[in-house]
């Protein structure tokens, strides 16, 4: 579905990605962790196709296509999803509003109709039961004055209705409390099939005990330094990221 | 009014081959000079087209009803129709209105007021009597059909004690037309009285010009929307003076220019007397090579302890080659009051744009999403909602042909 090849990427004269190379099956769930700064919304934040990273080398495909090479909208209509680490607030436009205008527009690049007022507020309310958003949220401009686990809650929700082929979550988990972890990850579980592939970053081992990974990636600097199953999550748990740099420094 | 010829002036007006009525306004315009940009009141804000163009008095009658109902629909209102400043007495109904005819017996220094104090062809004198409720609002167009022409209007609005009233005024020129419209407005809400006005301006390449004075009694409340959409120059001045206790003013307004088009407006918020509360939201959407600008001066005169005062302009530059020239000034002279000005200008901002194309929304839809959010913090506060449905439209349209 995925394969991410010697891809480098700088901000501001700043080389950021060094080089990352990944691939993601069908039906495939990735971690990837890493120690702050090292590059792992970056990593996000390129492939969902934000302006301000520039990219230096290496290529992605998505399902074929070259990935680097549409616009953001494109990429979110080919089936790829990000929640952010940090969701913006975007006053004066109401979630539902926002929602309804992304799915007509993924529609409409698909060559589809748009989706009939019915079906699209019976899928708000399916959607919002599987992660136990509150109701007056989706009335509200989007993410202003949400907390912290509102925003994240709100992402899933987002995803949920937009059934994405790939979905990259961005430190999810960070902000949520201890029940609404449970429930946004069963929500992602529940969204998981043979066909699509979810992408998390996280630097908890706690989500990966609901969301369990197939691999994990450890990020440094840039570069993806390790990877393994889901026992590495523990084995950084335990002992933090030195350890690897030490073990890949003298191997 | 009949511009009768018999006086002559000595000094004809830079930009219009025709003379003035004898009359102490007369004489009050022509001790006045035209303004430049050396005068600060006028800094931003060019006239020298003005200045050398060709002007005169049309009676040119173009404009139809269907023209006015393809912007508004005018079955909800009071249609009064002014067209190159004559009334079209065809068009309006003008049940509880009549013509104005007389000359404001006060002065201006103010140039363009002082000029149509002095030479305007017509107006409307509004009164809403006392605790009554203008059930149908008025709708007042100000049209230049003629590309040529100079219209002079000088309307009266009066809304008596505790009485209500909504007026929608269009200001209108056809697209190609490069006429100037000057008008004067003069307003006053007497005691508990509330006057509303949504102001819709649609001005192709005219210059239009516009002072409005308005005079706020005891609570007495004063609405006013400007919502500039096309207008290759547009000068707003509104000037409020809020003379006795509870009194309230709002000034609201939502520029859009695009192309070379200027917009510029300067309000005057007078707190003369205590515990009155003003409040000011104007907001810019400039695009291309299009320059804006906004002065809003809150005075605060030392009687006037308790007062409220918020003032905030936002812009938003979709271009990098557009301009926008913004300046709150507040002079207080009283202690106990609470005053607010914020003005802000700069892009589209890029993470919430890319949060939304990221969901997999185009750029343009986008753009169109935040920036109609943007202006509908104000639209949203006019309180007719057919109307407040109708100008979003219209912002909508405005910015998706930029
Ligand atoms: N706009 C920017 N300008 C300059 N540097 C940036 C910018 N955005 C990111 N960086 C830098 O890029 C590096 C990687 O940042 P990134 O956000 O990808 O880290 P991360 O792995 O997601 O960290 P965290 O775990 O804290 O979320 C950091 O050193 C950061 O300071
Ligand atoms: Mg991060």
């Amino acid at each position: 579905m995925l394969q991410i090849k010697n891809l480098e990427a700088s901000i501001e004269e700043k080389q950021i990605l060094k080089g990352i190379n990944l691939e993601i099956k069908r039906g495939e769930v990735h971690a990837i962790m890493g120690p702050n700064g090292s590059g792992k919304s970056t990593l996000a934040s390129v492939l969902a196709g934000k302006e301000d990273y520039e990219v230096t080398n290496g290529s992605v495909l998505f399902e074929g296509k070259e990935l680097l090479e549409l616009a953001p909208e494109d990429r979110a209509a080919e089936g790829l999803f990000l929640a952010f680490q940090y969701p913006v607030e975007i006053p004066g436009v109401s979630n539902i509003n926002f929602l309804k205008t992304a799915i007509n527009s993924i529609r409409e690049y698909k060559g589809m109709q748009p989706i009939p007022a019915k079906e699209f507020l019976a899928k708000v309310k399916e959607k919002k039961e599987l992660v136990e958003l509150q109701s007056t949220l989706t009335n509200r401009s989007v993410n202003e004055g949400f907390s912290g686990g509102e925003k994240k809650r709100n992402e899933i929700f987002q995803m949920a209705m937009l059934n994405p082929k790939l979905a990259i979550l961005d430190e999810t988990d960070s902000g949520l409390d201890i029940d609404a972890l449970r429930i946004v990850a069963n929500g992602v579980n529940k969204l998981k099939t043979k066909d699509n592939a979810v992408l998390l970053i996280t630097h908890y081992q706690r989500l990966l005990d609901y969301i369990v990974p197939d691999f994990v990636h450890v990020l440094y600097q840039g570069r993806i330094i390790k990877t393994g199953g889901k026992e590495l999550a523990l084995e950084l748990e335990e002992k933090g990221y030195d350890w690897i740099q030490e073990t890949e420094v003298s191997a | 009014m009949e511009l009768t010829q018999t006086t002559i002036v000595a000094k004809p007006l830079p930009f219009a081959d025709f003379v003035l009525p004898e009359s102490k306004q007369g004489q009050n315009f022509l001790n006045l000079s035209f303004p430049t940009t050396r005068n600060e009141y006028w800094k931003y804000t060019r006239l020298g087209k003005l200045k050398t163009a060709k002007l005169k008095i049309s009676q040119t009658s173009n404009i139809t009803v269907e023209t006015i109902n393809n912007i508004v629909a005018i079955d909800r209102y009071q249609l009064v129709v002014f067209e190159n400043g004559f009334l079209r007495n065809d068009l309006s109904d003008l049940t509880g209105i009549e013509e104005n005819n007389t000359l404001s017996n006060k002065l201006s220094n103010e140039y363009f007021t002082a000029l149509s104090d002095a030479s305007f062809t017509s107006g409307i004198n509004l009164k809403v009597k006392a605790n009554t409720v203008l059930t149908k609002p008025l709708l007042l167009v100000n049209s230049s059909s003629d590309p040529e022409s100079i219209s002079n209007i000088n309307h009266n609005i009066t809304t008596q004690q505790g009485s209500e009233a909504m007026v929608c005024m269009l200001d209108l020129a056809a697209a190609e037309g490069s006429g100037f419209l000057n008008s004067v407005t003069r307003i006053n809400a007497e005691s508990s009285s509330n006057l509303e006005i949504v102001n819709l301006q649609v001005l192709g390449k005219a210059t239009a010009i516009q002072n409005i004075y308005v005079d706020v009694a005891e609570d007495a409340s004063f609405k006013h929307f400007g919502f500039s959409l096309i207008g290759q120059l547009t000068r707003n001045n509104i000037n409020v003076n809020l003379n006795k206790t509870g009194a309230y003013a709002e000034l609201n307004g939502v520029y859009v220019p695009s192309g070379s088009q200027h917009i510029d407006n300067h309000t005057y918020i007078d707190h003369i007397a205590p515990n009155c509360n003003s409040s000011e939201l104007y907001r810019g959407i400039l695009s291309n090579t299009a320059t804006g600008v906004f002065n809003g001066k809150v005075m605060v005169r030392q009687a006037a302890q308790k007062t409220n005062a918020f003032q905030a302009n936002n812009n938003i530059l979709l271009s990098d080659k557009a301009t926008m020239n913004s300046k709150p000034e507040l002079e207080i002279y009283a202690d106990d009051v609470k005053c607010s000005h914020g003005s802000t200008t700069g892009q589209m901002d890029k993470d919430a744009l890319f949060y939304l194309q990221a969901r997999g929304i185009k750029k343009t839809a986008a753009v169109k999403l935040l920036v109609t959010a943007f202006a509908d913090d104000v639209v949203s506060r006019v309180s007719d909602e057919h109307l407040a449905e109708l100008i979003n439209a219209m912002i909508e349209k405005q910015i998706s042909e930029n």
